[in-house]
């Protein structure tokens, strides 16, 4: 099981903000959602909370499909390779300064390599470190680049993106109420309920399903398996082009490469009908033999990509209903914000 | 021959190193040489950097500097006037720069690249002799001191061993001594890697029971007083150069100094007393440099068949997070201008939940580099191996020598960034399916650009493909398989690292 998700910081920013609109409802001694008793400054604080949460959650799947189609604004980061390459001669002469002796306070060298970065407009790109051995009691200094990384890894936003959702779930209901008496209210309290369980089922699955997949991936992986099985199927379709036009052995063939067929059968029936044709077709014999031994691997590794897909499909058909679902929410939501200003 | 040639030649005829060379290699180095100017003052190279070229000084006077190991300062190893060069063990087997060249004054250098350097550097040469010579004045005591088995023994012994030192290279997959034959030499690796493997005595399978890289030795028990037999059958495990010193000559030097000849037959004994032989003292020599911890002899056979030894650092991807969402290839197109991915998820399991992807390893002894004639594959100065598109004439000697086989040939032109709303519409869960299609049939074949028809030219053969791998997405500032995997389950490690630090929490 993956449990780093459950290791984060952002678990203890979502902590802190729920309960502390929590506390703040408990010693208001207020109503949640807009009935009598419920305070005005309450809700507002908690509606705007929960929206800014919701967008920083909805953020993560922003960067994702952005970075993917190369929009994503740090690309233009990317620094030419010469002004690497002048980078990487600059820290290489300062290290060498460095081993002389010729530099020995850490600020210096720290701020040496800032200068040379920035000379060689690659300070956005790198940040320099020091990297300190010990031999015997003398301390060795050298500096090296690392990568800026500039808004973070993926992982870190996977992990925003969990825990500030489920405290924007215990947001709404704070601030909702529960209450669906409105047709707007049950809208809004029934797509959170729906985005927020499918969540808590996501984190299951992603979770527990790599280890699922990986405990199935006994013969081949799915990688392979994917392979393999376009392999076959160009190999089928190839196969069938040679048939020529004996339509009626096709259909016998077709039978026997339909996966939820008995390929047993139809094979059957194809080859008494070639023998029935003509028993003395000896090449006959072997290209249906040849045909119906790649249709079985192509059977054999289709089926083991299903058993191996099964974790995947599921994971599918929750984002099916998780990415929809939130994407409505949060339009509903920013209507829910410009309706209630409005009247 | 054009009047700048001949006064090259007239210029070159005066140094030693490029007296008889055959007309083939002279052809080659009037058409491949290149020019390097350095100012007075100025750092040419610094010890450690990577470079490959090799460099023969025309004009000018340098410097060379050493800082030595242990941090005992730097030593001022000499002046380098013209006709003497420098680099050769870059050129010859990648390695980094082994002293630091400064230009005292103004400077020519006449800098010969690794695909010309083989050239010349033709076995029975002069050059070759030449070359080898060199190093065992520059570097053959260093490399002699660091072997455990001379390490007790006086300097001017050490001399003398430098001096019936042979140097031996040997192709891929080649025996340098079979397990149950008398062991007649002790072999100290220059570059390469080599593998160490013994029939198992109940199953009569070949096992690994050790890997000797760069500066590890073997053959110790050519020296001890018990058993002078191989224990193990020695492999090449890619092109090594080795120096080989043979124990007749060695007891043929020392005839007169038993002392010496006990000591080194004790040393050997104590180094061989161990009951894993030498594959203590070769796994000991990694943990010194702080590479292996204590590997199993399975983790140890993989990581030998996969030659992962010989790798630098590798992508590997943690099976028990990997959700298989393919994010990590998608980034690695999205990052890339010809929308061609340079990584697959595949590769080998080296253990159930951890898989060595198929992406570059920045190898320390890149043998894609070796095999490419035609310099497009050079080591940056951090070690990064890189692949040059125009120098790249598609000949795919790489794909075939890379022992990983991450290379792939692509198309000579870089298609404009199409397919991106597709990829949008992709993503759409369930609908994606529809737009999954790419129309390969709709691309036209692709014109011969100037660089290619230029590089037709000069080969005789057209560019049909070119060669890519993982740039570890050059000039950016991530590596974007890595940043983009939302369950941080891809992540670049060094094998032995990972090895180690697998072998310690069991
Ligand atoms: S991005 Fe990460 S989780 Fe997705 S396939 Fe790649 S390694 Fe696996
Ligand atoms: S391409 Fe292959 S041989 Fe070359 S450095 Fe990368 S992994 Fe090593
Ligand atoms: S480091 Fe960059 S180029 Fe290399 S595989 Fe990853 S994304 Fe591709």
């Amino acid at each position: 099981m993956n449990t780093t998700y459950f290791k984060s910081i952002h678990a203890l920013w979502a902590l802190l903000i729920a309960s502390g609109f929590v506390v703040w409802l408990v010693l208001g001694e207020y109503s949640m959602g807009r009935a009598a008793g419920s305070d005005r400054g309450y809700l507002l604080w908690s509606g705007w909370v929960a929206l800014t949460l919701f967008f920083i959650v909805g953020a993560y799947s922003l960067r994702k499909y952005i970075h993917k189609l190369g929009w994503s604004p740090e690309f233009r980061y990317q620094a030419d390779p010469k002004a690497v390459e002048q980078t990487e001669d600059a820290i290489n002469n300062l290290n060498r300064e460095i081993a002389e002796g010729r530099l020995i306070n850490r600020s210096d060298m720290l701020s040496r390599a800032k200068l040379a970065l920035s000379q060689a407009g690659t300070g956005r790109i790198f940040r320099p470190e020091l990297d300190v051995e010990k031999i015997g009691e003398v301390e060795h200094f050298s500096v090296y680049l690392s990568p800026k990384e500039p808004l973070g890894r993926m992982a870190k936003w996977m992990h925003a993106h969990l825990f500030l959702g489920l405290g924007a779930a215990i947001l709404v209901l704070v601030h909702g109420g529960g209450q669906m008496a409105t047709p707007m209210g049950a809208l809004l309290n029934g797509l959170s309920a729906v985005v927020i369980l499918t969540g808590l089922f996501g984190i299951v699955i992603w979770a527990t399903g790599p280890a699922k997949m990986t405990a199935a991936e006994t013969d081949l992986s799915i990688e392979e398996a994917f392979v393999l099985s376009r392999h076959y199927e160009r190999k089928v379709t190839a196969a069938f082009a040679e048939l020529g036009d004996d339509d009626d052995l096709v259909e016998h063939f077709k039978a026997a490469a339909d996966d939820s067929g008995d390929f047993a059968k139809a094979a059957e029936a194809g080859l008494s009908q070639l023998t029935a044709k003509d028993p003395a077709d000896s090449k006959g014999h072997v290209l249906f033999q040849d045909i119906m031994a790649l249709i079985g691997q192509r059977q054999r590794v289709n089926r083991s990509l299903q058993k191996l897909m099964r974790v995947r499909r599921t994971l599918n058909l929750w984002r099916a209903i998780h990415v929809p679902a939130s994407v409505f929410l949060l339009g509903l939501l920013v209507f829910h914000v410009f309706s209630v200003w409005w009247y | 021959m054009s009047d700048k040639d001949k006064d090259l030649m007239e210029k070159l005829a005066g140094i030693e190193l490029f007296q008889g060379l055959k007309p083939k290699s002279e052809a080659a180095l009037l058409e491949f040489k290149q020019f390097r100017v350095c100012e007075a003052g100025k750092v040419f190279v610094n010890q450690g950097e990577y470079t490959s070229e090799f460099c023969i000084i025309l004009e000018g006077l340098v410097s060379a500097y050493r800082s030595e190991p242990g941090g005992s300062g730097v030593k001022r190893l000499g002046t380098l006037k013209p006709g003497d060069w420098f680099g050769e063990m870059s050129a010859k087997s990648n390695q980094p720069a082994m002293a630091t060249i400064q230009a005292d004054t103004r400077c020519v250098f006449m800098a010969i690249d690794p695909p010309l350097f083989k050239v010349l550097d033709a076995p029975k040469s002069k050059f070759k002799t030449l070359i080898d010579d060199k190093y065992r004045e520059r570097a053959l005591s260093a490399h002699l001191r660091a072997a455990p088995l001379f390490k007790g023994i006086k300097e001017e012994k050490l001399i003398q061993l430098q001096d019936i030192a042979e140097f031996v290279s040997f192709d891929t997959g080649k025996v340098i001594a079979a397990e149950g034959n008398e062991a007649d030499a002790i072999y100290l690796i220059r570059s390469g890697a080599v593998s160490a493997t013994c029939k198992d005595k109940e199953t009569g399978v070949q096992r690994i029971s050790a890997y000797f890289k760069d500066n590890s030795s073997f053959g110790e028990c050519a020296l001890s007083t018990k058993d002078r037999m191989w224990k193990y059958t020695y492999t090449t495990l890619g092109g090594t150069d080795t120096v080989k010193i043979p124990r007749d000559k060695m007891e043929s030097i020392f005839e007169e100094d038993q002392e010496t000849l006990q000591l080194l037959s004790l040393t050997a004994d104590l180094l061989l007393s161990d009951d894993e032989g030498e594959a203590t003292s070769a796994l000991s020599a990694l943990s010194d440099a702080g590479n292996a911890g204590a590997l199993s002899v399975d983790q140890l056979e993989i990581m030998v068949q996969r030659k992962s030894v010989k790798g630098g650092e590798a992508l590997v991807i943690d099976l028990k997070k990997c959700t298989r969402c393919n994010a990590c290839v998608e980034s690695c197109v999205a990052v890339h201008e010809d929308r061609v991915p340079r990584l697959s998820k595949s590769g080998s399991r080296i253990s159930s939940d951890m898989v060595l992807s198929s992406a570059c390893y920045n190898c320390d002894v890149p043998e894609c580099m070796s095999a490419c004639n035609d310099g497009a594959i050079r080591r940056s100065s951090r070690g990064q191996i890189q692949f040059i598109w125009d120098n790249c004439t598609g000949c795919s000697a790489c794909t075939l020598k890379c022992p990983y086989g991450v290379i792939r040939m692509t198309g000579t032109d870089s298609p404009e960034q199409s397919g991106r709303w597709r990829s949008l519409f992709q993503e759409i869960p369930v609908l994606g399916k529809l737009f999954n299609k790419a129309k390969l049939a709709d691309v036209d074949a692709p014109e011969e650009t100037e660089e290619e028809a230029l590089v037709s030219l000069r080969t005789g053969r057209k560019v049909k493909g070119k060669a890519i791998k993982c740039d570890l997405c050059a000039g950016l500032p991530f590596e974007a398989c890595v940043y983009n995997c939302p369950c941080g389950a891809i992540d670049r490690i060094n094998p032995e690292a990972l090895f180690a630090a697998k072998a310690a929490s069991n």
